[in-house]
């Protein structure tokens, strides 16, 4: 801390020669001058010395006839004197800083991360044009509110969550979660079948359960109701009570799967790069250089983009795309029956692990695929046992006004 | 009876009113860290400066430090560091 501060002040490192040094450095004693790093070299005494007491050693050193040579200056003061011609520098580097610290003030990058139902473009569109853009005020953004709307529109999302990491947006979502699990309401609710099939378990946690196992349930019945009726001895309902329903049902459903792959296809192989072009994106706008016309001719396009950043979180609003053409050569391919079938069953592989992602049990699987003309079709059923249950609000007041009207005719 | 002389008389008082001896009678207050660091107190001044003997005078004597590359780390009013490989301190 105290060579921190010397080099604040600044200091010098002189070199003392004559007969008298001593006597020197004990008038300079008197005098109350701070000396530090006294050490001989050869016939002379090295000291450092403040630059502020530089002045009262000359008289000093004249009544000692001492010789002062000055080896070395140090601190902030000198370096100042030296880079004095270089103004221009210290200001475009003060600007520099200052325009650092502005662009860090806004969001110039959104990240999304863990979605599987819907594209990344889907999201990106919904949360730049309802909530958050490029080049915003990151003090505006509220990830509370935003993860809320997302949410609410996205009705897959079992769990989001957004975070600002330097100039970045990232918004994890997770759909993997059965959806009924994750909707706690603290409302009085009913749980509904959202899909057509056959109660094989029902588990229920608070609630009226209206289902039994083996039942066979459409789209939109209540499976648990939040409506819990207390009956007397005499089987009577004298009191009703509203709670959220809650519990697990598991539900033997069927999944139409339909797939047409055409056994004839066109294959694009690219052959040389032809021209490369370069994108340029700064604050929202784009400019391509030696940017051609390609509309006459088949093309392969590459592109990669290269962001500006500094560290994983601090984005530039600045990235270049570099753009590759490539002509190409257009072939008329065909599967043979073996390739067909396995891009078929790859296919079905694809479409089963998502449903297992989903916590979906796949128990029969009917699909059959078969060459009919010129496309190879699979189709068939998935029967599968998945969670179900989607929560459906109860209007208490409603209910309430339709009793007492009941109640109300049955004494008239 | 014993004359009495103005140190006599600066001994006396300091031990009997228990005195700091430092303070009443200027005597030198040496503080050493293995053979590494000296911090001297209450010196007059520097006699003689060099790489291998830094001598000092205090108040009622004459110390002499003998070392290697000695160097006096900082040096007030009051206090003086002196830092290198101290082999020998003496008292004249």
């Amino acid at each position: 801390m105290i060579s921190f501060l010397k080099f604040i002040r600044g200091y010098v490192v002189l070199s003392l020669a004559g007969p008298m040094v001593t006597r020197f450095l004990n008038q300079c004693i008197s005098q109350k001058l701070l000396f530090w790093n006294i050490k001989r070299v050869e016939d002379s005494v090295l000291v450092c010395v403040s630059r502020s007491s530089l002045g009262k050693i000359k008289d000093i050193s004249k009544k000692t006839s001492t010789k002062i040579e000055i080896v070395k200056r140090c601190g902030l003061p000198y370096l100042f004197k030296k880079y004095k011609k270089r103004s221009v520098f210290l200001f475009a580097f003060l600007i520099s800083l200052i325009m650092l610290y502005i662009i860090s003030l806004f969001l110039w990058d959104i990240t999304i991360e863990g979605n599987e139902s819907y594209k990344k473009e889907e999201i990106m569109k919904f949360i730049t044009s309802e909530y958050a853009h490029g080049g915003q005020r990151l003090s505006t953004i509220k990830p509370l509110v935003l993860e809320e709307r997302l949410r609410t529109h996205f009705d897959k999302f079992a769990w989001v969550s957004c975070e600002i990491k330097g100039t970045r947006l990232i918004v994890h979502i997770k759909e993997t979660v059965p959806l009924a699990k994750t909707h706690k309401e603290t409302a009085p609710c009913d749980l509904i079948a959202n899909k057509e099939g056959i109660i094989t378990s029902i588990i229920t946690r608070s609630g009226t359960a209206l289902v039994e196992q083996g039942n066979t349930v459409k789209k939109g019945d209540v499976l648990i109701s939040g409506v819990i009726s207390y009956q007397n001895d005499s089987k009577e309902v004298y009191e009703e009570a509203y709670v959220p329903a809650d519990g697990d049902i598991k539900c033997k459903t069927v999944y139409d799967y339909n797939d047409s792959i055409p056994l004839d296809y066109y294959e694009r192989t690219p052959i040389k790069r032809y021209h490369t072009s370069y994108k340029i994106n700064l604050f929202g706008s784009s400019w391509e250089l030696f940017a051609i016309d390609n509309s006459k001719q088949e093309y392969i396009l590459k592109d990669k983009k290269y962001q500006f950043k500094l560290g994983k979180t601090f984005y530039f609003p600045v990235s270049v795309e570099r753009r590759q053409y490539f002509s190409c050569k257009i072939t008329q391919k065909r599967y043979t029956n073996e390739e067909a079938k396995s891009l078929a069953k790859a296919h079905l592989e694809k479409f089963c692990d998502n449903l297992c992602k989903k916590g979906v049990e796949i128990v029969e699987n009917n699909v059959t695929i078969k060459i009919s003309g010129e496309n190879l079709s699979s189709s068939g059923k998935l029967v599968v046992i998945e969670p179900i249950g989607k929560i459906a609000l109860i209007d208490t007041k409603k209910r309430e006004r339709d009793k007492a009207n009941e109640q109300s005719r049955e004494t008239d | 009876m014993k004359k009495l002389t103005p140190a006599k008389v600066e001994q006396r008082v300091s031990d009997t009113f228990s005195l700091p001896k430092d303070v009443v009678l200027g005597l030198f207050n040496m503080h050493i860290l293995g053979n590494q660091e000296l911090i001297l107190e209450n010196y007059k001044g520097i006699l003689k400066c060099e790489e291998e003997l830094i001598v000092v005078k205090t108040k009622k004597s004459v110390i002499s430090i003998n070392g290697k590359n000695l160097v006096i780390d900082y040096y007030t009013e009051r206090e003086m560091k002196v830092k290198g490989a101290i082999k020998q301190i003496s008292f004249e």
